[in-house]
């Protein structure tokens, strides 16, 4: 999981720019990383269980869809997701947490990388930077879990 | 475009909604703003601006903040669970210290 730690870890660092650095590319940035921090966890998760080579994972990584995964997101929020197996796993609220940040991260890193009008302050990206660190944490406890496995597949 | 499918009614009431969790956290809250809209792929959104008190942001860590405020408007708006569930909520932090510097009439 290095890259998507890195990453995250380079969203934190991003969210409190030093004293001279630009503060509204630095919080852009930071808000886009921590998206991309939570999209390749997700997704290198998803891609292990896979018995391929590390050449066909990484093309496989490729092929995962943002707009897919806010769907299937979306789709666990409100209690409509079922995964393939009969009984559909029952979904664990550690997984309603991860799918919410990352619906909100999604979006948030839209308007960050492509909003040029909006003006961004340090509670934005500490607060998507607090959340993705959140979605980390409750992913990491259920990433073994029916449902988490399940959902990935789905994306 | 339209940019909601609830009636003036609905809108009113979901209005009077936001207000009244606002007011669940005097201490923590100035107020809460919202617009419907779409989001970056066109689906039906909610956008809510939530301004909080500098004496708040400095008290609590940030998560705690920001989840006890939007467990509130998920809980009592039925945000994943009522007619308004068609709409996908988003939140946005500011505190009144960078609002009164930004001026952002949507804030305001």
């Amino acid at each position: 999981m290095a890259i998507a730690e890195d990453l995250l870890t380079l969203a934190s660092r991003l969210a409190s720019p030093a004293q001279g650095e630009p503060e509204q590319a630095s919080f852009r940035r930071s808000i886009s990383t921590a998206y991309y921090a939570l999209f390749h966890l997700l997704v290198q998760d998803a891609v292990q269980s896979w018995a391929g080579s590390s050449t066909a994972r990484f093309g496989l990584e490729r092929k995962f869809e943002h707009k897919i995964m806010k769907e299937v997101s979306n789709s666990i929020l409100r209690s409509s997701w079922r995964g393939w197996s009969i009984p559909s796993p029952v979904v664990p609220m550690e997984l309603k947490v991860v799918a919410r940040v990352f619906v909100d991260l999604q979006e948030a890193r839209q308007q960050a990388d492509y909003d040029n009008a909006k003006a961004w302050v340090s509670i934005d990206a500490i607060d998507k930077v607090a959340d993705a660190q959140l979605a980390f944490e409750n992913w990491n406890r259920i990433r073994t879990h029916p449902a988490a496995s399940e959902c990935c597949s789905r994306s | 475009m339209a940019t909601t499918y609830l009636s003036p009614q609905q809108l009113k009431d979901f209005a009077q909604r936001v207000n009244e969790v606002a007011k669940k956290f005097p201490d923590e809250v100035v107020r809460i703003r919202h617009s419907f809209s779409r989001d970056w792929d066109g689906d039906p959104a909610i956008y809510f601006r939530i301004l909080v008190t500098d004496d708040a942001e400095q008290r609590y860590p940030l998560p705690e903040l920001t989840g006890r405020i939007e467990d509130g408007l998920i809980k009592d708006l039925g945000l994943f669970t009522s007619e308004y569930s068609v709409y996908i909520p988003y939140f946005n932090y500011r505190t009144k210290t960078d609002q009164d510097r930004l001026k952002d009439p949507e804030w305001q």
